[in-house]
């Protein structure tokens, strides 16, 4: 009878108990969905390490019942657990090995915050986020950007973007021997502006004119509100006209020469457009730009790359002495350069 | 005497390679855990991007010679570093430490440059470790 009992009793606590953990589940899987809720949307990313700053442009977006998180257009993995904020994604060293940034936190107030992991068991830092708001058009109010640069980062370098099946095939068969840099051919806007070497820019009203070291590429970026040369060729560096918004200058290039974005073969097709929102420091000795590739062709999401300069006004821009020879030579001696023959006869 | 002494050393890879100052992919062509040493004589200097260059014969125990490509960093972050054109000629003897070519192909990634008067160069500027 006292088992009878008891046992009643305790099926009783278990349905009290089950049904407590469902108005708590509920309760708690409204409180998850409300918290995801505010973490929708773009974000400012800045990750401070111990010898570096990077920004990032972080969207965390709902698809269908799942989150999806990218940062700078490559897919980022993201989980929210108990508020814990937890992502992770992909980038790469100078020299094209992959490494990853790890990022632990939580919402406080309209920001997240939380620690750094970054690559190669360096020394933990912090990261932080705030909305991501594109300023409305304001009306123009030009800086200077006179002077001579040299680079002070070149951002976050996703590896994995949000390919289409058109780009991941071009990525799958990339050989790094198909990189035009290597026999001294420029590697176009997207790589060029990130490259380690200095720049300078001369600007009037009708044109900022950036010369670059590197490849001794030229940029003139037009003002005065003309449109695109019709029946001309592309180029590594396309064309590109500005206006100002603020005192940021907003450049979009078109005819670019197709390629790639990155050292992982990222392919850039011939309609891809690329805009760069550029503006200098409230001093005047950093200057940033806030580079974004569209090319629905091969990419789902626009790529961001955020380049970041620092005026070196006794840096002296050197020849960009650039011989072939060396590459093949090598090649020869490395026993490969059938290799390459063939992948560029594949190239046509 | 061999000329290459194969050294795998995975742990430090990480800290014995510094190719950030690269820009195409050192991590294709070199391999990050496979160090060695190449001695040999320079027979082309060629101190121009993307990468410096640097030809050198070595011999095998049995006289044969083999053609090693000697790369590092471009000749402006070179200059200031102090190193020129003119640090290492044609004809120079050199024993050379680096990252090996992946896939056994016969080229190094310069770490340390040890010179016949015993003068030790890096391309980064540091002092050679004592």
């Amino acid at each position: 009878m006292s088992r009878d009992t008891g046992g009643w009793v305790g099926r009783s606590r278990v349905g009290i108990t089950l049904f407590g953990i469902g108005l708590a589940s509920s309760f708690v899987f409204a409180a998850a969905a409300q918290q995801l809720d505010r973490l929708v949307g773009d974000w400012f990313l800045t990750l401070t390490e111990r010898n570096a700053v990077h920004t990032g442009i972080l969207a965390i977006e709902r698809a269908g019942g799942a989150v999806a998180a990218f940062v700078d257009g490559g897919p980022a993995s993201f989980a929210l657990t108990d508020g814990n904020i937890e992502l992770e994604f992909d980038t790469r060293d100078g020299g094209g090995q992959l490494l990853r940034y790890k990022l632990n936190g939580h919402v406080n107030g309209d920001e997240l915050e939380g620690v750094l992991t970054p690559p190669l068991n360096a020394q933990q830092g912090s990261w932080h986020a705030e909305r991501y708001v594109v300023p409305p058009p304001a009306l123009p109010k030009p800086v200077d950007f006179t002077g001579v640069w040299s680079r002070a980062s070149s951002g976050l370098a996703r590896v994995t973007l949000d390919y289409t099946p058109a780009a991941q095939s071009v990525v799958d068969a990339y050989h790094y021997l198909d990189d035009p840099a290597l026999r001294c051919v420029s590697p176009g806007l997207v790589r060029v502006s990130g490259w380690p070497y200095p720049l300078e820019i001369v600007q009037n009203e009708a044109q900022v004119t950036i010369l670059y070291e590197s490849f001794h590429e030229v940029r003139r970026i037009f003002l005065d509100g003309r449109g695109l040369p019709e029946n001309l060729p592309r180029r590594s560096m396309g064309y590109s006209f500005g206006h100002w918004e603020g005192s940021t200058l907003v450049v979009e290039t078109r005819m670019l020469t197709p390629g790639y974005v990155d050292l992982g073969g990222q392919p850039l097709s011939e309609n891809s457009r690329v805009v760069e929102r550029m503006s200098l420091s409230g001093d005047g000795q950093v200057l940033r730009s806030e580079l974004t590739v569209y090319d629905p062709e091969n990419y789902r999401r626009p790529i961001t790359r955020h380049r970041v300069w620092r005026k070196t006004p006794h840096t002296t821009i050197l020849e960009y002495d650039c011989d072939p020879y060396p590459f093949f030579r090598g090649l020869e001696i490395e026993g490969k350069l059938e290799v390459y023959w063939e992948r560029m006869r594949r190239r046509q | 005497m061999k000329d290459r002494s194969r050294v795998v050393a995975a742990a430090l890879a990480a800290l014995s390679v510094s190719p950030s100052h690269a820009h195409h992919s050192f991590a294709a062509e070199f391999s990050y855990e496979d160090s060695g040493t190449i001695t040999g004589e320079v027979v082309e200097v060629l101190f121009v991007n993307p990468h410096a260059r640097y030809f050198i014969a070595t011999k095998d125990a049995t006289g044969q010679e083999k053609l090693w490509d000697a790369q590092t960093r471009s000749p402006n972050a070179l200059l200031n570093t102090g190193w020129s054109k003119d640090t290492i000629r044609v004809g120079e003897r050199v024993t050379i430490e680096g990252n090996l070519g992946r896939d056994n192909a016969p080229k190094i990634w310069i770490r340390e440059l040890h010179k016949e008067s015993g003068e030790v160069i890096r391309p980064t500027g540091e002092a050679p470790p004592q």
